[in-house]
């Protein structure tokens, strides 16, 4: 209750953003663009928001945090194609392929750390991604698979703001509570965590568990929005700028993430027209970030505001 | 409780390196003991086979009548044994508090035996270390004297009936090991059940009440401190063969 009263503040915040971001889309009077914009950076937000628990809390440098939303996603591509029935029903059994994907990653974990961690991290979905590729008649290969439209676009974009809203108070009140603090303490030292009386394997698989829910859910709304889904989202770019825009945003502080996945999503997007040579600016503002302002934008606005 | 500490025929090999062979020896509530040995003596590696760090090729650990051989230490610290580090591993990016209060957050069923809410338990720790007006600075910004009060600290955080330290003394100064030694023997006398790992055999000696030595992985010798720094063999062990001849 002590931690309700603490986040109260920030969870107005985020309430006063969720109904801004809502009240846009009628505002712009249904602007297809901006609707897919924003529904975009909603995603993007929960991504890296699901990252920041465990790269940011826990020290496990995730370079595969879209292979729950991959594996989640595909199963519900799959069921929706072959194996139709009730959509909370197909739905569910999505969002427990993600979960249960996050073992992948989590069990590892307990045995390898540091860079062990992140290069098992990294090379789980390019497995996946071979697989999807390799499989045409399962997963259609390169085209990946397509159902038609079945949810309004007004409806997901709501529901993605619903999901990130839902994700940022869950993820606050996590972080603060007894979980949070052994995340912490497991992240700044496991060994000594151990010595006094964390059960740190409960806990990284906690974290992996939790990270993985909500990202698999907004890997579902992803799909439905786009009534797509294809091996890109296995491959490496789309979980590097997970992790970069973690790192610009400022991770271990979930605010810090959010604000790097909404505004760099929507910047990536405004750079679209200068196609590759975005990737230059993309890290041109990453080394740039991590040589001025170490602990991302967020880190260095709490400083300045401290002062 | 017959049987808080016992160490039965621990063997400890790293390949072929016998690391530890065959040390038995049993620490009674409320006992301050300390264990010395030479350089590579294999003090470090007992301590991480009894807190639970490391596995013993064979041989029993008890501790409170229970068989801990195959315990984690995050197991052993809810039952009421904790250790410190020799070099300082605080959780750097916590505040001093907080790294004490880790402790007792994660192990609420032994709080019940303080009549002191969490929030005074944690400030009495403090103040016991003396580091209470710390208490809000980030551990990583401590000094190095700070740092090993600081392990002391959050070891007490779980309420520990048996606290094992690692080399408390290591890289203080005089005045800082007599502070610190002061501090341990205040835990002693409230009833913690000490086993300290130590090189500063002069700091030591004044501090505990009996001493087990290692070498070359091997009790040889266990009896107060008096006894101790006559015992041949320790000589032997510490100073060479000749000097032990000569002055013994």
């Amino acid at each position: 209750m002590e931690i309700l009263r603490k986040e109260f503040l920030s969870m107005v915040i985020v309430g006063i953003i969720s109904v801004g971001l809502a009240i846009t889309a009628p505002a712009s009077g249904y602007d297809y663009y901006l609707i897919g914009l924003l529904t975009s950076a909603c995603l993007w937000v929960v991504y890296v928001v699901s990252w920041d628990l465990l790269a940011g809390y826990t020290g496990m440098l995730n370079f595969g945090q879209l292979l729950f939303a991959g594996v989640a996603a595909y199963t519900v591509a799959l069921l929706e194609i072959h194996f139709p029935m009730a959509r909370p029903l197909m739905m569910l059994i999505g969002l427990i392929a993600g979960i249960c994907s996050s073992l992948m990653i989590g069990l590892p974990s307990l045995r390898v750390r540091a860079a062990y961690f992140a290069l098992v991290s990294f090379s789980v979905p390019l497995v996946f991604f071979r697989i999807t590729l390799t499989f045409i008649e399962i997963f259609g290969g390169e085209y990946g698979l397509s159902i038609p439209r079945v949810f309004s676009r007004e409806s997901l974009y709501y529901t993605s703001i619903i999901l990130m809203m839902a994700t940022l108070i869950t993820m606050r009140l996590v972080v603060k509570s007894r979980i949070g603090m052994a995340l912490q303490c497991i992240r700044e030292d496991e060994e000594t965590a151990r010595a006094v009386g964390i059960n740190i394997q409960r806990y990284k698989l906690m974290a992996c568990l939790i990270s993985a829910f909500f990202t698999s859910l907004a890997g579902i709304c992803g799909f439905y929005y786009m009534g797509h889904v294809g091996p890109e989202i296995f491959g490496m770019m789309g979980s590097f700028e997970v992790v970069i825009m973690g790192v610009v945003g400022g991770a271990g502080t979930i605010f810090g993430a959010a604000l790097g996945g909404g505004v760099l999503s929507v910047l990536l997007e405004y750079m679209r027209p200068i196609a590759e040579y975005r990737n230059i600016g993309y890290a041109i503002l990453l080394v740039g970030v991590v040589m001025m302002a170490s602990r991302g934008i967020w880190g260095s606005l709490a400083s300045y505001i401290k002062k | 409780m017959t049987q808080f500490l016992v160490v039965k025929s621990i063997y400890k090999n790293f390949g072929k390196l016998a690391a530890l062979s065959d040390i038995s020896f049993s620490v009674d509530q409320g006992e301050l003991v300390g264990l010395i040995g030479p350089n590579g003596a294999g003090k470090t590696t007992l301590f991480n086979v009894i807190t639970g760090f490391y596995r013993a090729t064979s041989g029993q650990v008890i501790f409170k009548d229970k068989d801990i051989s195959q315990a984690y230490p995050n197991e052993l610290a809810e039952m009421g044994m904790v250790r410190t580090f020799q070099i300082p591993r605080p959780f750097k990016e916590l505040t001093v508090h907080d790294n004490v209060a880790v402790g007792t957050l994660f192990n609420p069923e032994r709080m019940h035996k303080t009549h002191l809410s969490p929030e005074e338990f944690v400030e009495k720790i403090l103040e016991g270390v003396r580091l209470f007006p710390h208490k809000d600075q980030l551990a990583g910004n401590l000094g190095y004297g700070n740092l090993k009060l600081l392990e002391v600290g959050r070891a007490q955080g779980p309420l520990p009936e048996l606290l094992l330290l690692d080399e408390p003394f290591a890289g203080l100064t005089i005045s800082e090991i007599q502070s610190i030694s002061e501090i341990l023997r205040g835990l002693a006398a409230k009833g913690l059940t000490l086993v300290i790992v130590e090189h500063k055999l002069k700091e030591l000696m004044k501090l505990v009440k009996r001493v087990i030595v290692l070498h070359y992985g091997k009790k040889i010798a266990d009896g107060n401190p008096e006894d101790i720094s006559r015992n041949e063999q320790v000589l032997k062990a510490y100073l060479g063969r000749r000097w032990s001849q000569t002055n013994a």
